[in-house]
């Protein structure tokens, strides 16, 4: 979980992480079967997902309804070509399953982005998109909002004594070695590095440059990306002297 | 006054500007860095007229922020973690040198093993250093207690610098809604410093931070600031009262919550605190009587009020946000200190929880409860008791597991 909003009329007494939420806004599809993201914790049977879908992408994904989908990143790019008014568009269907007034959503647009933006066109764009956003999303049911009832019924923890364990094991260090590209983070990845070999010169400069190693050389010494481990940083198309990567917005990842 | 929904570092910051600062050392720290980038934006669209200064580490941030209070200056400066303890023994040299200035910690986990999240290790470390300590709950108090802070450190009688805690992530990057009051209002409250101590001026010269050597010297300097640590408890209280009457809010010592006829009571700090009166609502809503007392000024310690609030109470948790290793709980040990002389002493129990950002969760808080009514009766609990939940062990084996560590306990 990367953020939390909390509305109420009376005092809030709660702090840090959200154990039930009453809407869970997925920002990205391939977060839902992502085991250290979890999006989806502390959801009850009946508690609404926004979840934002690539609408080309032949992706199943198996979460319980009620879920609203939409390709907000598509509306985004639409709206004002900038990846960044992702935002923008689920603030504006969160605001809309919520409860809140369009003005009310404008309004934090506005006071978030003002400051942000570089022009007046920009944040108007923002703004014209949590329009067509919040009209989308005036079909959809908005959240029940739960009562306080169900706090009552918190239990105590099952706690247990952590006894003395041996240093190899109770200090901070990895043995396993060479284990990163387990960890496979190609689902960061927005956009995706595809290789034009006929325009490439073999300089290497992306091998040099990939921060992940996600690049390695094949026996003909193109190079080759692990698209299992490739974040979409792009700098190796950045940086390619010949403009041999070419870049397309994510489908499979 | 205009109601904004500010970071606890945005209302860090505002504090800061309100109160006219004249110079801003800074450097950049995770969960900190939104004050100073805050700062800076304002410095340089002229929206606040002290001069922004950027260093090459804590130490020489903390230096030139004590060296600036010295010749006159109102100074703020903000850090966390690491980079407090990078300027540690600056604290101490600060201190001694009786120059007020406001440091702001966003507090956060200490290594090893690293972290950003926040516990307490880090500010209670500097618990010994001479600085005031105001711990904050709410990102409103953290506007408040730099105004407050200032008007503490520049007092006649006083002249310390003060430390005001904030919470990383919980506090730091959670918008609440808070009342950022006129510059006017604040003027009334903290008029522009005209210091009668450390200052430079060319026609009255004079040494500072001098060397002494023989005890009785060092022995003089050092009481002196403990009893100026001391007379800042009555000095803090008839501020506060004085800021109330201004801007309708009360701040004391400590905060009591559902006090008056608690039996069961939780010690707590900071931004957790919130989720104890959370937990202490569940109670009283089942008819027990639960309260909870809120340390908020940890330097000078206020022993005589923890010891009035708690006395007489069937039992008592201490939760610590942080671990001395080899004994426990850092305030534990403080309460149970200032309970000592008291007649009619309660249980007491000391658990340590949330530490690295980890959550007390509201399972574990009701587990507390039962551990002092346990207690209460005369039954043993494990003290400290280390917050740890089976789920989080089992997610910890499987990460040994992964590090390619043997067995499994």
């Amino acid at each position: 979980m990367a953020a939390f909003t909390r509305i109420a009329r009376e005092a809030i007494l709660e702090r840090g992480a959200m154990e039930h939420p009453a809407l869970v806004v997925v920002a990205d599809e391939t977060l839902v079967d992502e085991p250290a993201s979890a999006p989806l914790a502390g959801r009850r049977d009946d508690t609404p997902v926004l979840l934002n879908v690539n609408a080309q992408s032949a992706r199943q994904l198996s979460v319980p309804e009620p879920v609203f989908r939409a390709d907000f990143t598509a509306m985004a790019i639409a709206a004002t070509g900038r990846l960044s008014s992702l935002s923008t568009a689920l603030a504006a269907a969160a605001s809309r399953l919520s409860g809140l007034d369009e003005e009310h959503c404008r309004a934090g647009i506005d006071a978030e982005l003002a400051g942000e933006l570089a022009s007046r066109d920009e944040l108007e764009s923002n703004l014209a998109l949590a329009h067509d956003v919040y009209t989308l999303a005036s079909d959809w049911t908005a959240v029940a909002w739960p009562d306080d009832a169900d706090e009552s019924d918190v239990v105590e923890a099952d706690l247990v004594d952590l006894g003395l364990e041996p240093p190899c094991r109770a200090a901070p260090s990895i043995y396993a070695s060479a284990n990163s590209p387990a960890r496979h983070t190609g689902n960061w990845r927005q956009y995706r590095p595809v290789l034009e070999p006929d325009k490439c010169n073999r300089c290497w400069l992306c091998f040099v440059w990939c921060p992940e190693a996600a690049i390695t050389l094949d026996e003909n010494e193109f190079p080759t990306v692990d698209y299992d481990v490739c974040k979409g940083c792009l700098l190796c198309a950045h940086e390619c002297p010949t403009d041999a990567f070419r870049v397309e917005r994510e489908l499979g990842a | 006054m205009t109601r904004q929904l500010l970071t606890g570092n945005a209302a860090a910051a505002w504090g800061a500007r309100l109160a006219d600062v004249d110079y801003i050392p800074a450097f950049p720290i995770t969960p900190q860095t939104e004050i100073v980038e805050l700062l800076s934006r304002w410095v340089a669209e002229r929206d606040l007229g002290g001069r922004f200064v950027t260093f090459d580490s804590e130490h020489s941030m903390l230096t030139a922020a004590g060296a600036a209070a010295a010749t006159g200056a109102r100074v703020f400066t903000a850090t966390s973690s690491q980079g407090l303890l990078y300027g540690f023994e600056m604290l101490y040299t600060i201190a001694g040198w009786r120059v007020p200035l406001v440091l702001v910690n966003v507090s956060r986990g200490l290594s090893s093993p690293i972290t950003l999240e926040a516990d307490h290790n880090d500010v209670l470390a500097a618990r010994d250093s001479g600085f005031v300590q105001i711990h904050t709950e709410t990102c409103q108090e953290v506007l408040d207690s730099v105004l407050m802070a200032y008007r503490l450190a520049e007092s006649d009688d006083i002249k310390l610098p003060v430390i005001v805690n904030l919470d990383g992530f919980t506090l730091s990057f959670t918008r609440e809604p808070v009342d950022v009051p006129e510059p006017e209002r604040v003027r009334e409250f903290l008029p522009s410093y005209e210091p009668n101590h450390a200052f430079i001026r060319g026609d009255q010269p004079m040494a500072q931070g001098t060397a002494v050597l023989g005890g009785f010297a060092y022995s003089y300097f050092r009481y002196q600031l403990h009893l100026a640590q001391r007379h800042a408890l009555e000095v803090i209280e008839l501020q506060a009262k004085e800021f109330e009457g201004l801007f309708g809010r009360s701040y004391g010592l400590v905060e009591s919550f559902q006090m008056d006829d608690a039996e069961y009571v939780l010690v707590m700090s900071n931004a957790f605190a919130t989720k104890g009166k959370a937990a202490v609502q569940r109670l009283r809503d089942r008819g027990v009587k639960a309260g909870l007392v809120r340390l908020r000024v940890l330097r000078p310690f206020p022993s005589e009020a923890i010891a009035a609030s708690l006395a007489g109470r069937k039992a008592v948790a201490v939760v610590d946000q942080n671990l001395s290793p080899g004994i426990g709980g850092i305030t534990f040990q403080e309460v149970a200190s200032a309970l000592y002389g008291a007649n009619d002493r309660p249980a007491l129990v000391s658990v340590v929880g949330g530490l690295g950002g980890k959550n007390i969760s509201d399972p574990e808080l009701e587990s507390i409860f039962k551990d002092l009514e346990r207690a209460a009766s005369g039954d043993s609990v494990p003290s400290p008791r280390l917050l740890y939940t089976r789920a989080e062990k089992v997610s910890m084996d499987k990460l040994l597991s992964i590090a390619g560590k043997e067995g499994s306990s």
